[in-house]
């Protein structure tokens, strides 16, 4: 037993809390109205994408202004893979016959989309990787843009600026924090893995980190296609769950709210991705709640559009004035030993 | 012959469109490392002062629009940036966000998210006719402006004590503090030129499409942005050159491109950026104190 929480729990402390807190999150959510049910899944799907930014740009230090394509990328292909052939037909007809035969089950679907993800990644990887911080973010930035355009004008695949719909709403609040766990693993075992190490030496100092004889591009590339992997996954959810979505949704708002989660969380933890985009995302909820105008007894409130948006983005700076480094201020949750051995001294 | 200068007249104007653009991020950024998003939502609140002195005389007008944009940037750095002086750099970018999200935002709330039509005196947009060109005497000012607006800050940069102070603080800020510059008025005169070019980039545009919405500024703020970047972060005359390079190829992509590919543009315009971007990943002029000797 003793050995169990040496070698397991306390070293992967980090992890388990999140996978409790996610299942939490879950728990709490499926307990609630059909609304709060569809709430907490956007929440689920928001972490499983701030958490793809994070392995990339926590890791590396290198903040992309343009990781929302590869969602971009996983949403069509999930429409792509899971549209029934004879909507596809109506929605999409100049598909090629070997892709309007698909039909995919949502497992398979979701790896396809994550492997997409993989593909785009590897295809932007040897000219991003190549480039230093800003220069980066702002390359990426550019192939958003880039694939926004190809995805609002590429009308047999995409559907254009129409909205691309019939996309089977597979997403369920337990698939949802599956897929998040799922991602929140690969970003633990990969951040504490030698590659994940190397990559976090870089963004520490660069100088120190060739030095050592890291190659910065190799460290940065992996992280990159790793990822697409996970954006991309992050698309799917997305897509089978709204079901219907056009090319805007994966363009400026989404990418400035997810980094908005990440470094409100704190950019240099996986715990900090996690919470900033729960934290965000339920703050967004409640002041929409609000937004929409209320009756509580004498009080009344007369909802006013743009107001849940003012209050969040004041939330952002309050949280940013008072904690710089983000709420987990680059910190992992740690096993509460030391608190509980505290405690215990004191009883005695 | 006549296409060909019609098009140069084009490429012009929205060249110094972008170039004023840029140079007042670049100003921002110089100083304190932040690219300052709610640039754009300085050109929002310019746009709308336009909108409520619509009616009252134009000089009036338009000198109310550049001071409110500079007040308002004076009191943004007062009151938004201040707290965060010395943080770290993404820390910046998500407070300018989370700024113009806030400004974006509150503007719906006062003006709804309907745009706001009103047009500046005609004199803006008469059409001018030189030899066989025609074009309007917006592209002419455009241009006249920008040069002027350069002009007068190679000036003041050059020869003013405010001016050589700034350059200081551009190159080293600790430096600069320790031989005596004081960083408040650096940095307000920053944000007050900076606010002077968005207004003045507010009445350009608005001149050109005549209406404001609270989002009016994203759209300019993004071109700003990667005009600072490809043109070489910290370098106002980079800024200048980039946001040239931009118009310039934004109106050749127009000329040239076959009408199939017409929509995909910004596509092409962007593929340019990441080529350029390659081949000199530190942008056209390069800054050499902003990067780590070894």
């Amino acid at each position: 037993m003793r050995r169990l929480v040496d070698r397991l729990l306390i070293p992967h402390w980090g992890l388990i809390s999140l996978v409790l807190l996610l299942v939490a999150v879950a728990v709490v959510g499926s307990s609630g109205s059909a609304v709060t049910q569809r709430k907490t899944i956007e929440v689920l799907v928001n972490v499983v994408l701030v958490v793809g930014l994070y392995v990339y740009a926590g890791n590396t230090g290198v903040l992309s202004f343009g990781h929302m394509s590869f969602m971009a990328i996983g949403a069509y292909t999930a429409a792509i893979v899971t549209i029934p052939e004879i909507q596809k037909n109506v929605l999409l007809p100049d598909l090629p016959s070997f892709l309007s035969s698909l039909a995919l089950d949502p497992l398979p679907a979701a790896i396809v989309c994550g492997l997409a993800g993989v593909v785009f990644a590897v295809i932007l990887v040897a000219p991003i990787s190549r480039l230093g911080g800003l220069s980066a973010g702002l390359a990426m930035f550019a192939v958003l843009v880039i694939v926004y355009q190809v995805a609002i004008n590429w009308d047999a695949v995409t559907r254009g600026s129409q909205t691309m719909l019939g996309v089977p709403m597979n997403t369920t609040i337990f698939s949802a924090v599956a897929w998040s766990i799922v991602v929140v693993a690969i970003a633990w075992f990969y951040q504490r893995s030698a590659a994940g190490l190397r990559a976090r030496a870089t963004r520490e100092d660069e100088f120190v980190a060739r030095s050592l004889g890291i190659s910065i591009p190799k460290e940065r590339a992996i992280a990159f296609v790793l990822s697409g992997f996970v954006i991309g996954i992050g698309g799917f959810l997305y897509a089978q769950f709204q079901g219907a979505f056009t090319p805007s949704a994966f363009f400026i708002h989404i990418t400035f709210i997810t980094i908005a989660m990440l470094i409100v969380g704190g950019q240099k933890s996986l715990a900090g991705a996690v919470v900033g985009a729960i934290v965000i995302s339920v703050l967004g909820f409640l002041f929409g709640d609000i937004e929409d105008g209320f009756n509580a007894g004498p009080v009344s409130f007369a909802g006013r559009d743009g107001l849940s948006d003012t209050a969040l983005a004041i939330c952002i700076l309050l949280v940013l004035v008072y904690r710089r480094d983000g709420i987990m201020r680059g910190r992992e949750f740690e096993w509460p030993g030391r608190l509980l051995s505290r405690f215990k001294a004191k009883g005695n | 012959m006549t296409d060909f200068l019609q098009h140069v007249v084009d490429a012009l104007s929205l060249g110094s469109l972008y170039a004023v653009l840029a140079i007042g991020i670049a100003l921002i950024f110089g100083i304190m490392n932040l690219i300052n998003f709610a640039y754009g939502e300085l050109i929002m609140i310019g746009a709308y002062t336009l909108f409520l002195l619509d009616g009252t005389p134009w000089p009036f007008q338009l000198a109310a629009c550049l001071l409110v944009t500079i007040i308002a940037a004076v009191l943004m750095e007062r009151l938004a940036f201040r707290p965060f002086r010395g943080a770290s750099a993404p820390v910046l970018l998500v407070t300018s966000f989370a700024l113009s999200f806030a400004l974006q935002s509150l503007a719906t709330v006062i003006f709804t998210s309907r745009a706001k039509g009103f047009s500046l005196p005609s004199w803006f947009d008469d059409p001018i006719t030189i030899g066989s060109i025609d074009f309007s005497s917006l592209n002419l000012i455009t241009f006249l402006v920008m040069v002027v607006l350069v002009g007068g800050l190679a000036a003041f940069l050059q020869r003013s004590m405010l001016g050589i102070q700034m350059r200081a603080a551009a190159e080293n800020f600790r430096t600069a503090q320790l031989v005596g510059v004081r960083s408040n008025v650096v940095i307000a005169t920053a944000f007050a030129l900076s606010g002077l070019f968005a207004g003045v980039a507010a009445i350009l545009i608005v001149a050109q499409g005549g209406t404001a919405t609270p989002s009016m500024g994203s759209g300019p703020v993004l071109i700003a942005f990667v005009a600072t970047i490809i043109g070489g972060l910290g370098s106002l005359y980079g800024a200048a050159y980039g946001g040239f390079f931009l118009g310039v190829l934004t109106v050749i992509l127009q000329v040239v491109l076959p009408d199939a590919l017409a929509p995909y543009r910004d596509a092409f315009l962007y593929a340019g950026v990441v080529l350029i971007l390659l081949l000199r990943p530190q942008g056209l002029i390069v800054v050499k104190s902003r990067f780590e000797r070894v």
